[in-house]
């Protein structure tokens, strides 16, 4: 069958319409720059912006903005870019207010004042102040930023599912795609391209749309990934793959957090509060359990259950639910690495939000969530908006792009070739080894991953636009699945939420360090490369920790 | 998983397309239908929108995303074996309770559980 193709000419083309696509665009515009924002849906209503989160974490003007970076540092075990975090931290009541002025409705007490809500977190004496919009998942609120950029005359385009970034001569000079509803092959040419893509979400987690093809596109044009090893850990029982229980799973979530009156316990199968017995669980308030500091429960966790007392039990007044082990259920799994201006590897290429790794931003910490989202978007769109001053459009390449196109649209009606969903049933099969870090299991799931890359990409799918955007989309779930296995290979301890069980000690002589992941295929390998702790105001001892250590009665 | 759509209920305004992220709704001969069910990821989003609640969802597994079992995939791997006691402690609250009744164990926390 034969697709028409359409060239689309502009100057910023931003790809993904979330909260860091909407700041981007809006930042861009300011110059006056001509901005296109592409979405895979309906731009306003779509993706991990609408569905992801409702929190806020702000810091006032007069709040101690050295102690929220301690704070966000120790909550991500020193892999924050702290002069990143430094700005981020400094710029959160900006993007608030602006948020605010584009009809963000935040949570307000009777006095019609922000409700502002003090977070306590696994750093000790360390609060968050957080506010929080209904209902969760935002929808209504990106929405209005959408329509916000649209009046400064952002454009929009729906329902676009870029497949490839168009890289000439180290340039990032467009991007092709597929319209998802006519099934029309689309060229943009651009003088610059930000990426403000979601993170990615493994086969069976939580949204099927959240398949990390920005992070996947960077990865295959040569940029590099950071974080992609601190996929967060989720507890299977009570976030599991759960169809029947999302409803009460995420209400019960929202009261685990919120509500200090509930009873909230871990408990191994003897019915013991086993955390009393370890040094880094058992000072932690009953109600972080699976929260902020679910990254100390891991070890003791896996402890129990190894050496047989498990399973362990999530109890809320009194109902239990097993608590599982299952990576990446909910947030973030690093992405493109960036600076703090959201400038990528490749020239012409900027990047924000959550497909970014917002400079080792994590989940739980100030400079990550929407505010990271927000301000790395902002940057990513101001630093596009200065390049195109010097920078022109380039000739794009026809036969790179007939290379794509023919790529695309492949999978239609193949005759042989495994079809979308039996990929993604290949790809569960294989997690588990994904998810129960050794250096064994993690060199299994990277080359039975590598089988499945090479037979996906003889996939089959009928005369189906939705059928071929799903196979497109899964492929990339795979080749990050491969990244995150090198990059969990290369970190030989365990760290945040990334836990190794042949290392579950945290190694601060050797591995206070980023990894990158670069090259595709057989070519894929990880890096460590140094964080400037020279430059930056915290430093992490020398020293490695147990968090499996046993209590110290001692001090009590 | 989303099941149907109540076709007396439906007024066909097309919100429900518009904010799917699975992208699982097609307008076809001016009626809105389920055109890819399987692919549905349970964000109840047009459940949310829908303005006369004609969306209707069903406690049901979808293959696609079904993660079940991982779990005990793992602990396979960790070599691992749940305690025995693990059975009785699962239970909830109530037949805890009659339990150590019945065997005349019961202390004062499971007097809430009476009756």
């Amino acid at each position: 069958m034969e697709y028409p193709e359409q060239t689309i000419k502009t100057e910023v083309l931003i790809i993904g319409s979330g909260i860091a696509g909407s700041f981007a665009a809006l930042r861009a515009r300011e110059t006056g720059a001509e901005v296109l924002v592409l979405d895979q849906g309906e731009p306003g209503f779509v993706g991990r912006s609408s569905t992801g989160t409702n929190v806020n974490r702000v810091v006032l003007p007069d709040d101690d903005h050295e102690e929220a970076l301690r704070g966000s540092v120790l909550q991500t075990d020193f892999m924050l870019d702290q002069e990143y975090g430094r700005e981020c931290i400094d710029e959160t009541y900006d993007l608030f207010q602006a948020m605010l002025s584009m009809g963000a409705d935040y949570d307000r007490g009777w006095d019609g004042n922000i409700k502002w809500m003090m977070m306590e977190t696994d750093v000790k004496g360390f609060y968050q102040r957080q506010a929080i919009w209904n209902p969760f998942g935002s929808y209504k609120h990106l929405h209005k930023f959408v329509t916000t950029a649209r009046e400064n005359g952002v454009q929009y385009r729906g329902h676009t599912l870029i497949t490839e970034l168009l890289v000439q001569d180290g340039r990032c000079v467009g991007a092709v795609g597929i319209d998802t509803r006519t099934g029309e092959f689309l060229v943009f040419q651009a003088k610059a391209v930000v990426l403000c893509t979601a993170d990615y979400h493994a086969a069976g987690c939580n949204n099927i749309d959240h398949t990390g093809d920005g992070m996947a596109m960077a990865l295959r044009v040569g940029a590099r990934l950071r974080g992609m090893e601190f996929g967060r850990i989720c507890f299977g029982a009570i976030w599991p793959s759960y169809a029947e229980q999302q409803i009460s799973a995420n209400e019960r979530m929202a009261r685990t957090y919120r509500n200090t009156d509930q009873k909230v316990r871990i408990i191994n199968a003897l019915g013991d509060e086993f955390c009393e017995n370890y040094e880094w669980t058992r000072a932690l308030p009953d109600r972080m359990v699976g929260g902020p500091s679910w990254k100390n429960y891991i070890p003791a966790i896996m402890k129990e259950v190894k050496e047989g007392r498990g399973p362990v039990f999530y109890e809320v007044n009194g109902m239990k639910f097993e608590v599982g082990f299952c990576q990446r259920a909910s947030a973030q799994t690093g992405g493109v690495r960036i600076d703090k201006n959201g400038v990528t590897d490749i020239d012409g290429l900027f990047a924000g939000g959550n497909g970014s790794d917002m400079c080792g931003g994590m989940h739980f910490s100030i400079p990550y969530n929407l505010m990271g989202s927000s301000f790395t978007g902002r940057r990513a769109g101001g630093s596009a908006a200065e390049y195109i001053q010097d920078h022109d459009y380039v000739e794009l390449d026809s036969a790179l792009v007939s290379k794509y196109k023919e790529e695309a649209y492949a999978p239609v009606n193949r005759e042989k070739g495994l079809t979308e969903p039996e990929v993604r049933r290949r790809m569960i099969d294989i997690w588990p080894k994904l998810d129960y870090r050794t250096e064994e299991t993690l060199t299994e799931a990277f080359r039975e991953l590598r089988d499945l890359e090479e037979e996906a990409n003889g996939m089959k799918c009928g005369d189906d636009i939705h059928q071929l955007m799903m196979s497109l989309k899964i492929r990339n779930v795979v080749q990050l699945g491969e990244a995150e296995a090198v990059a969990a290979r290369e970190r030989k301890e365990s760290r945040i939420e990334h836990y190794r069980a042949d290392y579950p000690y945290m190694d601060n002589i050797h591995y206070a360090k980023w990894v990158d992941v670069s090259g595709t295929g057989d070519d894929m390998h990880a890096e460590l490369e140094d964080i400037p702790f020279d430059r930056y105001p915290f430093k992490p001892e020398p020293t490695i920790v147990d968090r499996c250590a046993p209590a110290n009665r001692g001090d009590i | 998983m989303i099941k149907s759509i109540d076709p007396v209920a439906c007024v066909n305004c097309g919100l429900c397309e518009k904010v799917c992220p699975a992208d699982l709704f097609r307008m076809v001969e001016d009626h809105m239908t389920i055109a890819y069910q399987g692919d549905c990821c349970n964000c109840l989003q047009c459940r949310y929108v829908c303005p006369v609640d004609a969306i209707e969802f069903a406690p049901v597994e979808s293959t696609k995303l079904d993660m079940n079992g991982e779990w005990a995939a793992i602990k396979k791997l960790m070599g691992a074996e749940d305690n025995p006691m693990a059975e009785i402690t699962r239970l909830p609250p109530w037949e805890l309770a009659k339990r150590k009744a019945a065997s005349g164990e019961a202390d004062e926390s499971d007097q809430n559980w009476k009756g």
